[in-house]
């Protein structure tokens, strides 16, 4: 039954549907599945842990997949990327979302902290875009500090370099647990 | 002692850190989640004993995050209030030749206060699930690099026990003035080998 769905999970996208409408959780979650079987490995864990963790995805692309509202994030988005030897951290294929409202100045300091943290055009939304979920908690938490005026942009890059230096140390860091705000009230 | 370029950055943390790392009230310890059924005077002991032990050997600056200030409570499902044993990370940011790099990690058993090279618990293999391979894609690399075993890379069965919990208590060096720590503080007191005497003030982070 299952090899079915995935053939016809493929026939869809060979047909050129880029977002199936298939509604109950065991498709979706068949449906990305099959999605993912040709992505990189580095790519594909990446995709199993958040289905193992957040459940079927409630938008499937060939190349990417999507999660709406589903533990702090408003949108978590995952896809496909060829591995790089650019960073130790690996290729920045995880963009995770929360509802935050940033004002031009703000959104000024954030640019100044990271390019990986990236606001939309109304200033409502903040997200991140690393390799993992704890790199953006870790880095969505030091750009709250940031707009909140606790931490200068290069006081938080400081932080972050050294929360992840002592994190491949063995100390872990209530920054990468989770967020450590309330995305709605900054 | 050769210290990572980036440990200029480490000591501005270890500045914020010994800053806010004031004397508590007694009895605020317990409260900020310390293992009830351990006393501070009974980690005290247990990490003087590491200290006797390890000094000079796999650290150099006790309370330092550049180099041994953690420590990680284990807990067993069958009793949750007290730890089995505590996991500790030296040389955390330092590299020093005259020192092992894989003597990093350190079983202490809470009852006798042996200690062993953790490497003897290692995970020789891990579970197939979508959590544990990214673990093993994604992160376990770096921490091989590193010659880290965290506490989910310890072998239940090589431990004798499923680690259920695993909390980490920070303790930064402060300065006491000389009095000693009063009994419901979260300040402790090591003895170095060397003699001196180091206050330690323990915290969650």
């Amino acid at each position: 039954m299952k090899t079915y769905l995935r053939l016809a999970v493929l026939a869809g996208f060979v047909a050129g549907c880029s977002s199936a409408p298939l509604r109950s959780p065991e498709q979706r979650r068949e449906l990305a599945k099959a999605a993912i079987m040709n992505w990189y490995t580095f790519s594909q864990v990446s995709a199993l842990k958040l289905i193992a963790e957040y459940g079927p995805p409630d938008r499937i692309e060939s190349s990417q997949l999507v999660w709406i509202n589903q533990g702090p994030w408003e949108i978590t988005s995952v896809w496909d990327t060829q591995p790089n030897d650019d960073t130790t951290l690996g290729p920045e294929n995880l963009e995770q979302t929360v509802a935050y409202p940033v004002t031009t100045e703000q959104r000024e300091k954030l640019q100044a902290f990271s390019d990986k943290i990236h606001v939309n055009g109304a200033g409502t939304e903040m997200s991140s875009r690393y390799s993992s979920e704890e790199l953006n908690f870790l880095a969505l938490n030091l750009a709250d500090q940031v707009v909140k005026g606790m931490r200068d942009p290069a006081d938080a890059r400081g932080f972050f370099d050294l929360t992840l230096q002592l994190g491949a140390a063995g100390r872990t860091s209530t920054y990468t647990q989770g967020l450590l705000f309330d995305g709605k009230t900054p | 002692m050769k210290l990572l370029p980036t440990t200029i950055l480490g000591l501005s943390l270890f500045t914020l850190l010994s800053a806010s790392a004031q004397p508590l009230e007694p009895g605020r310890l317990f409260s900020m989640g310390f293992p009830s059924a351990l006393s501070k005077q009974e980690f005290q002991s247990l990490l003087q004993r590491f200290v006797n032990d390890k000094y000079q050997k796999s650290f150099r600056t006790l309370g330092d995050e550049n180099d041994f200030d953690h420590g990680h409570f284990l807990f067993s499902a069958q009793a949750p209030q007290r730890p089995v044993a505590i996991l500790y990370h030296t040389q955390e940011l330092t590299h020093d030749a005259s020192m092992d790099p894989a003597a990093r990690n350190w079983i202490q058993w809470v009852d006798g206060g042996n200690v062993e090279n953790a490497v003897r618990y290692e995970r020789r293999e891990y579970p197939h699930t979508a959590t544990w391979d990214w673990f093993i894609a994604r992160e376990l690399p770096a921490l091989r690099a590193r010659h880290t075993i965290l506490d989910k890379m310890l072998d239940p069965a090589l431990l004798g026990t499923d680690v259920s919990d695993s909390r980490q208590w920070v303790f930064t060096r402060v300065e006491c003035g000389g009095a000693p720590p009063a009994p419901g503080s979260n300040l402790i007191e090591i003895t170095l080998p060397s003699g001196p005497s180091v206050c330690l003030a323990l915290g969650q982070s």
